[in-house]
């Protein structure tokens, strides 16, 4: 309850929260509901090609104008909403089903295998974000599939490290010790007790982690070897306007003003959870030195 | 603080363990992962021929241990393959486009720095006012803004629409030719300055200003973000109140003491970011034309030169993991408290 | 001793603005503190006695609002002032030392540094001359090895030491006034009594006037000739040190001595107060200890109770002794 109450105050204190809520929030049943309210639906899956309306800027029928093949650019953009969901949630729940167990198995086990474990996941950690995803996309070949597949493999060693510490800061926790002492299995305190505690944080920072997703997923698209043509990916819906942009800005212009969009959603949602989680950052909204 | 030897000599070690990590997983991916490795290092018009040859070259008919052998060998004697694209050795390609992405990505982050922290600060000193809200809002949009889709706009609207700025490359070629400017390090800016070429230096600034421009808006997000934040908490520290209480100004403990404990934390992620950076550099400079090593990569991958894109990947990895090890040292010597 | 007085505080009622709402730290406070006296401020943590301290060394956090009152320093009203203006007080006549000596410095900055900075800001003089007071400081808290502490990191440096070197700093401007924040709750127990006897030795050599917040009425009996009692934010009891412990008025300070820890009860079982200090959102009208007091009254909840003298020098606002609106 007084815990609502701070939310709530420190929603009503800052709107910018509000907008994040906000802009997730209808991302997410727009890219639900995407393919059941287009206008234009062969537009939209690039199946038409008509040459007499090419390039033509917004109009009420147009309201984003139309490309070099003469589809309707809103349309696309409003079916891009639902593979950014699609890239997004993929990558990080197969993230998190490879980054978790990894973790678990390395924070619990601990010892030497553990070490090892983390030391692999380290390796990973090498390389600067999206680089390893670049690498891996071009050995995988373009495809949805593989795009999923090249982020979740550079992105899981976050969610194994972020396990092993949650799991290292539980395993201490004394009521671990009193489920040991009672004679509860370890595979049971693993499962029963050290995950669900170890779990909230872990899934609170992928789920705000989907807008980055959608961010580097759209970079791969970019740079030719994410998702391939003729899916309406909003990364790839900018590079297929670069050519004409000077004279057809619109193409390139509002797949990537959604992209913003989404993304911006996301961590400002992200930021205000930061705020709420963050004792430090909390105590200074509630100075008490009584 | 002196940096103990101990401590270098184990960060050096933690270094060429990494390094080894980076080319296993290279290896991995280019040689266990792909069905046929050939067909990717021989580019996707490959004769069969060609495709002979390149199972020859990468002994793709040795048991994997010899593969890995000749990998390892091949790498540190600098046979990093050719890339089919340019038809000359990968190696050669990246170190002649290394200064012009060095160039672009050090004043970036030259502006990364020199505004992102000032303007974390100001905001953490105008913490939850209207100026500070927008500038966290500002920070946040910037971070969330993908570099190539920024680029092409801003490209389009100043550089091909009004002619404000130049719309890419790195110094107009006409103007270098007739003012004889040369080359030489490959960092425009010095060389134009060595040699004295006002015109050809103010040209270089003009081209470099947008690309630099908008590579930098993450870092400089970044670098404003974290400034902020932890301004606000090392101003709620103890420290800060005995200072006060002292009767030290509110201007000195901000601008003397507590810059320093944001400093530290913010140069650290700031070298950090420099990885992200040069994969930023890829869009960037293929937007910009800017022949560096971005360029080189986004043309590698768009055109699919598989032993080109490996070859920028290692050389990114190992550059992020060198930084690491900089960033590190620098940490520890900027901070008393870390005695490793 | 003299009985000029030096620091009048009058109706001082301090609010803290949080999400969690409006937290009335300080209710109503009057106090009044002559030249050269020792007085002790006690009271359990939540009692309002360190914003208290804060206050009088005008450094309260910034969401911090002093609602009413006023705080008269030789004739000045100091929350009157400008900023600048208070800033000439800051340090320069009241000054203050905390209960963590570990977060007390700066640590990124050497002892010296601070201490060096502090002398120059406020006396303008060279760095020889700075640093030639600083290593006169240093001795004067008995500090051994004066260069070699003004050369380190506070994380190099003891509990103990890094309090020596607190009250160098701020014994360093020369203030009239020394608040000193639980000084001696984080050192360990031999520490706790050298600190103690330091501040004491240092108090009459420096002619200081001494302001000791402490929760342990066994260190106000060493240290100070008075002492007032804060419970949940009000000044429940005032009076000559020795007098309040043998023989306490409020039933509150009654408690809270039978809670003091001494070598001869070391067998027995602590007391303790049962019960919770009220919400400081919603503080009670009347008496705050009501709800935890055994011989409260139905009046105790219902009448604003007000502070009476009982005796020259006491007072107390309990019904019992008829301190009644």
């Amino acid at each position: 309850m007084s815990e609502f109450r701070l939310y709530f105050n420190l929603i009503r204190g800052s709107p910018i929260y509000l907008i994040g809520l906000l802009l997730v929030s209808s991302f997410v049943i727009i890219g639900i509901l995407a393919p059941y309210i287009l206008t234009k639906p062969a537009d939209a899956w690039g199946l038409t090609y008509d040459i007499s309306r090419r390039f033509q800027p917004p109009s009420p029928e147009h309201p984003f104008g139309t490309d070099e093949y003469g589809r309707d650019v809103f349309n696309r953009v409003l079916l891009g909403t639902r593979f950014s969901l699609m890239i997004g949630v993929g990558v990080v729940a197969l993230s998190l089903a490879i980054g978790i167990p990894v973790g678990l198995v390395a924070g619990y086990v601990g010892g030497k295998a553990g070490t090892a474990l983390m030391r692999v996941t380290d390796m990973f950690l090498a390389f600067p974000p999206l680089l390893l995803a670049i690498a891996l996309a071009a050995t995988f070949g373009r495809g949805l599939l593989n795009t999923v597949l090249a982020l979740s493999l550079s992105w899981w060693p976050w969610y194994s490290r972020l396990a092993y510490i949650q799991v290292n800061s539980v395993k201490s926790l004394p009521y671990v010790d009193a489920a040991k002492v009672v004679g509860v299995s370890e595979l049971e305190i693993m499962f029963r007790h050290v995950l669900p505690n170890s779990l909230t944080p872990i899934i609170t920072q992928a789920t705000l982690d989907i807008g980055s997703a959608i961010l580097e997923a759209s970079a791969l698209s970019f740079l030719g070897v994410g998702v391939p043509p003729p899916t309406p990916e909003w990364g790839l819906l900018v590079s297929s306007g670069w050519g004409t942009i000077s004279r057809a800005w619109w193409i390139s212009l509002f797949p990537g003003l959604s992209i913003v969009i989404t993304v911006l959603g996301f961590n400002l949602l992200g930021d205000a959870i930061k705020e709420l989680m963050d004792p430090r950052l909390r105590n200074l909204l509630s100075v008490r030195r009584v | 603080m002196p940096v103990s030897r101990e401590y270098v000599v184990k960060r050096f070690l933690l270094l060429v363990f990494v390094v080894l990590g980076v080319l296993a997983i290279t290896f991995v991916m280019t040689r266990i992962i792909p069905a046929r490795p050939e067909l990717l290092w021989a580019g996707p018009h490959a004769t069969e021929e060609q495709l002979k040859r390149a199972r020859e070259v990468l002994h793709l008919n040795d048991p994997i241990y010899v593969q890995l052998y000749y990998y390892l060998s091949d790498f540190f004697r600098g046979d990093w393959g050719v890339s089919w694209r340019t038809r000359s050795p990968v190696l050669n390609d990246l170190l002649t486009a290394l200064p012009a992405t060095l160039e672009l990505v050090i004043t970036a982050f030259l502006l990364a720095s020199i505004v992102g922290i000032p303007l974390g600060i100001y905001s953490a000193l105008r913490y939850g006012r209207f100026s500070d809200q927008v500038v966290r809002f500002m920070t946040i949009l910037g971070a969330s803004t993908p570099v190539f889709w920024i680029a092409l706009i801003l490209q389009t609207m100043l550089g091909v629409w009004t002619g404000l700025l130049p719309a890419g490359k790195r110094v107009d070629d006409y103007l270098a030719y007739v003012t004889g400017f040369k080359p030489v390090t490959g960092f425009y800016v010095l060389d134009s300055l060595t040699q004295g070429n006002l015109p050809v230096l103010l040209d270089v600034l003009k081209h470099l200003l947008l690309p630099a421009f908008v590579l930098s808006i993450y870092p400089l997000s970044l670098s404003s973000r974290m400034s902020r934040s932890l301004m606000i908490e090392v101003l709620n520290e103890n420290h800060v109140r005995s200072l006060e209480v002292w009767g030290i100004p509110q201007r000195k403990i901000v601008f003397k003491y507590a810059l320093r404990n944001v400093m530290v934390p913010v140069i650290a992620s700031l070298g950090l970011s420099l990885g992200y950076t040069l994969v930023g550099a890829f869009m960037v400079e293929l937007v910009f034309v800017w022949p560096g090593l971005g360029y080189y990569a986004g043309m590698a991958l768009l055109s699919y030169d598989y032993p080109a894109i490996i070859g920028v990947v290692i050389l990114v990895a190992l550059f992020y993991s060198i930084i690491n090890l900089v960033v590190d040292l620098i940490h520890v010597w900027l901070d008393p408290r870390v005695r490793l | 001793m003299s009985e000029e007085s030096l620091l009048n505080i009058s109706n001082l009622t301090i609010h803290y603005h949080t999400v969690e709402g409006v937290i009335k730290a300080v209710r109503n406070v009057s106090l009044n503190v002559s030249r050269g006296e020792s007085l002790c401020i006690v009271g359990e943590s939540g009692s309002g006695k360190s914003t208290l301290g804060l206050a009088i060394s005008l450094s309260l956090p910034r969401n911090a609002v002093v609602v009413e009152g006023s705080m008269v320093y030789e004739g000045v009203d100091l929350f009157k002032l400008s900023p600048p203006e208070r800033q000439r007080y800051r340090g320069r006549e009241i000054s203050m030392i905390f209960q963590d000596p570990a977060t007390t410095f700066n640590p990124l900055f050497t002892i010296g540094e601070h201490l060096v900075d502090i002398l120059r800001h406020h006396f303008g003089v060279s760095m020889d001359e700075a640093v030639a007071r600083a290593i006169e400081l240093l001795r004067k808290v008995q500090l051994s090895d004066q260069d070699r502490i003004l050369r380190a990191y506070p994380h190099e440096l003891s509990g103990g030491m890094l309090q020596r070197a607190a009250i160098a700093t701020a014994l360093s401007t020369n203030p009239k006034v020394l608040i000193a924040d639980e000084p001696t709750t984080m050192l360990d127990v031999t520490t706790q009594s050298q600190i103690l006897e330091l501040i004491n030795t240092l108090k009459q050599e420096f002619g200081l006037t001494l302001l000791l917040i402490t929760h342990n009425l066994g260190i106000a009996n060493e240290i100070c000739n008075r002492t007032v009692v804060m419970y949940a934010g009000a000044l429940i009891e005032e009076g000559p040190t020795d007098e309040i412990l043998l023989n306490p008025l409020h039933p509150y300070t009654a408690k809270l001595i039978k809670a003091v820890p001494t070598i001869t009860k070391e067998q027995g079982r602590l007391s303790y107060i049962p019960g919770m200090l009220p919400d400081l959102r919603n503080p009670p009208a009347g008496c705050p200890f009501a709800e935890r007091c055994e011989f409260a009254t139905r009046y105790c909840n219902s009448s604003s109770i007000k502070r009476v003298q009982v005796s020259p020098g006491r007072r107390v606002a309990c019904i019992l002794h008829g301190a009644e609106a």
